[in-house]
């Protein structure tokens, strides 16, 4: 049984993990399963497998899915077009599939035998039968070279080659998704699910505070920021294309600090758009303009 | 059975796949290893919180299923409660947990049935409205392992003999909706019409190896467009009037087919019939004509989405003639309807459903597990 415990408390990786989180991370761990996590943007979803990682000092393996991605790209993928032109001009070195075999993130987390951390980010961008294809390798952790079987010489499989894969130590897995798609059932019951809500004052306050360590930030400064980003979180659920979330928020008080603005100028009284380099805060043009319109119509 | 040896985990395991959670062998068994790697082991808190995360795959089923547990477990549980729990439990560990489907066993009910509904702090009445959904021998059983929580963990059990099949006011329908989320989201991974399109990605092998072979080298690899999904859909739903009461059942199939990652997906909203117009929102404020509405669905999939006066429960005559023309309008564009009616089966004999069913020849579904599925087979044009 796995003895590790990870905490959360932000003291070895500037991350804070409330205590249900902290226990589904240790749930996760114990059972070996993988952990689905969803939430809206900013929340958290993928920095905590960075902070897992971190806090525990294992290696992290990332995966960042595409719509293009197959499942097999995060095992191993081999470039057999390199092989056929190298039959031509490097017949020796074509002689061995080895050669062009490269290993994804996941496989090199199940191949490597030590305890790890794998994150697969997005799950939800690629094709809907993705995740079912991974469902072997999630719960068994285990893998296997198809194209290998019967190819290898005594010389590789001392080196270390072998047609199947299975990690001893089950790695940490941290699967984010944004529900742009629905996840197939199959692979929902193999995992722990859990949603991270977008964190409330006090633990933007915090996520601030361990970010900015190394600023020497005006306490007060990131307490009105926080205020200010919550009104305008307020505003309306559906007024944004994209809310500001955390990571607008320390763009934002990290450049308000570089340019040593006074905390005064973020005080409540003000319309947003009298704050101080607000724009940040947005991504897209119909938002600033949508902010505009806010405010106006709110003086 | 339970009454021989304690198992109050497995029958929160049981109450819960008894309410149709889609739990499995596997699912009991982490749960076991959850148990004895005590990280669910400190409070009660952390026990329901512990078996929702494990078993819930959604935010819902997450709240759902803490509902159950919160009804089913004692108020007060501690740390040491729970670890008798885990250690009653290996005990009972070796034996598979059977299904709620298996019959139990004869008499089973007649000395454990009676001690159920005081002995639960929250109601009793979800346990009512599964039995009737359930149907008999579910029923029984699902009493019966009720009866083992509250006697596996010693708890005042008053016997109330007789009124348990009153129906309660407090009737409770959160668990026991004709279809769930993830059964319409499965059924929508069914819609499938692969086809190799786009820009050129994927090697051919045997297509490189067959023009190495007669060039007599190897000059390039061929490359071919990847298989994706082409299948389209429109949903023409009706909206307003008799379909509120349904919301809580179309509006998964709704945003499940919104997000369900076929190539087009529209979904367009009318009220009692279909005219000249559709709309793109439910309130009806954006109209958009019926022609454009269908543009670029030409033998695609086209589902509607109407209880087709069933829940009037009266004839109208009127009604069935403009539904014959919105059929055969459909028609021309694909012959690929189906019609969904949220209305149970047995309620469309003698209303303008049966008729609109009959005059425009359009496969009508109730909208339940096997509706859908069926539905979504004729959207494929089986």
């Amino acid at each position: 049984m796995n003895l590790r415990r990870y905490k959360g408390d932000g003291k070895k990786y500037p991350y804070r993990a409330d205590r249900k989180l902290a226990q589904v991370v240790n749930m996760s761990m114990a059972l070996g399963r993988p952990l689905l996590v969803k939430g809206p943007p900013g929340c958290g979803k993928t920095q905590l497998a960075h902070a897992i990682a971190g806090e525990l000092g294992l290696p992290f393996y990332k995966w960042y899915v595409k719509s293009t991605s197959r499942a097999r790209d995060g095992l191993y993928s081999i470039d057999m077009v390199r092989r056929l032109a190298d039959a031509q001009l490097d017949p020796v070195r074509a002689q061995s599939l080895t050669n062009y075999i490269d290993f994804g993130p996941l496989g090199k987390a199940l191949k490597g035998g030590a305890e790890s951390v794998v994150l697969i980010d997005e799950i939800d961008k690629a094709d809907i039968d993705f995740p079912n294809d991974l469902l072997r390798e999630l719960e068994e952790k285990t893998f296997t070279i198809e194209e290998l079987k019967g190819q290898l010489t005594k010389e590789e499989e001392a080196e270390g080659w072998s047609v199947t894969y299975k990690s001893e130590t089950p790695p940490v897995v941290v699967i984010t998704s944004n529900d742009e798609k629905e996840l197939p059932d199959a692979f929902l019951r193999r995992c722990l699910f859990y949603y991270i809500e977008f964190p409330d004052s006090e633990q933007l306050a915090e996520i601030v505070r361990l970010n900015t360590r190394e600023l020497e930030l005006e306490e007060r400064l990131a307490a009105l920021a926080i205020g200010r980003l919550n009104e305008i979180r307020g505003l309306d659920a559906d007024a944004f294309r994209k809310a500001p979330a955390t990571s607008e928020l320390l763009d934002w008080v990290k450049i308000l600090h570089h340019w040593k603005v006074r905390p005064e100028r973020l005080a409540s009284g003000r319309k947003l758009t009298e704050l101080p380099y607000w724009e940040v805060l947005f991504k897209h043009q119909q938002d600033v303009q949508q902010v505009q319109r806010l405010s106006e119509g709110g003086a | 059975m339970s009454e021989e040896t304690p198992a109050p985990f497995l029958d929160l395991f049981r109450e819960l796949r008894a309410r149709s959670y889609p739990l499995g062998v596997g699912d009991y068994l982490a749960g076991l290893r959850a148990l004895a790697s005590g990280v669910g082991a400190n409070s009660r808190d952390d026990l329901v919180f512990m078996c929702s995360v494990m078993w819930g795959k959604t935010r819902e089923e997450q709240r759902q299923i803490e509902q159950v547990l919160n009804s089913m477990l004692p108020a007060r549980l501690t740390a040491a409660d729970i670890e008798a729990l885990a250690a009653r439990e290996e005990g009972t560990k070796a034996r598979p947990p059977q299904t709620p489907d298996a019959p139990p066993p004869p008499g089973a009910d007649a000395d454990t049935s009676r001690r159920d509904p005081a002995t639960q702090p929250g109601t009793p009445a979800p346990r009512i409205s599964d039995a009737a959904h359930a149907g008999g021998a579910g029923a029984v059983l699902k009493k019966t392992t009720a009866g083992g929580v509250g006697a596996a963990l010693s708890l005042a059990a008053s016997p109330t003999a007789g009124a348990e099949w009153r129906l309660d006011p407090k009737l409770d329908l959160t668990g026991t909706l004709p279809v769930t989320r993830r059964q319409v989201r499965t059924a929508w991974r069914y819609f499938r019409r692969m086809q190799r399109t786009g820009a050129p990605t994927e090697l051919d092998v045997a297509a490189t190896v067959e023009r190495a072979y007669r060039q007599g080298v190897f000059l390039r690899p061929v490359l071919i467009p990847r298989r994706v999904n082409l299948a389209r859909l429109l949903i023409l739903a009706d909206e307003g009037g008799s379909m509120v009461p349904f919301r809580r059942v179309t509006k998964p199939l709704l945003e499940t087919a919104r997000h369900s990652g076929l190539a087009l997906v529209s979904i367009l909203f009318f009220h009692d019939v279909v005219g000249r117009n559709v709309f793109r929102d439910p309130l009806m404020n954006e109209p958009v004509s019926f022609r454009e509405a269908v543009e670029g669905f030409e033998g695609a999939g086209v589902l509607v989405l109407s209880d087709a006066g069933a829940a009037r429960g009266t004839r109208d005559a009127r009604r069935v003639r403009s539904s014959a023309r919105f059929v055969s309008a459909l028609r021309q564009v694909t012959p690929n309807v189906a019609w969904i009616n949220p209305v149970p089966r047995s309620r469309w004999p003698g209303t303008t459903a049966e008729d609109v069913r009959r005059e425009c020849g359009v496969r009508m579904f109730p909208l339940d597990r096997e509706g859908i599925y069926a539905a979504v087979e004729r959207l494929r044009g089986r």
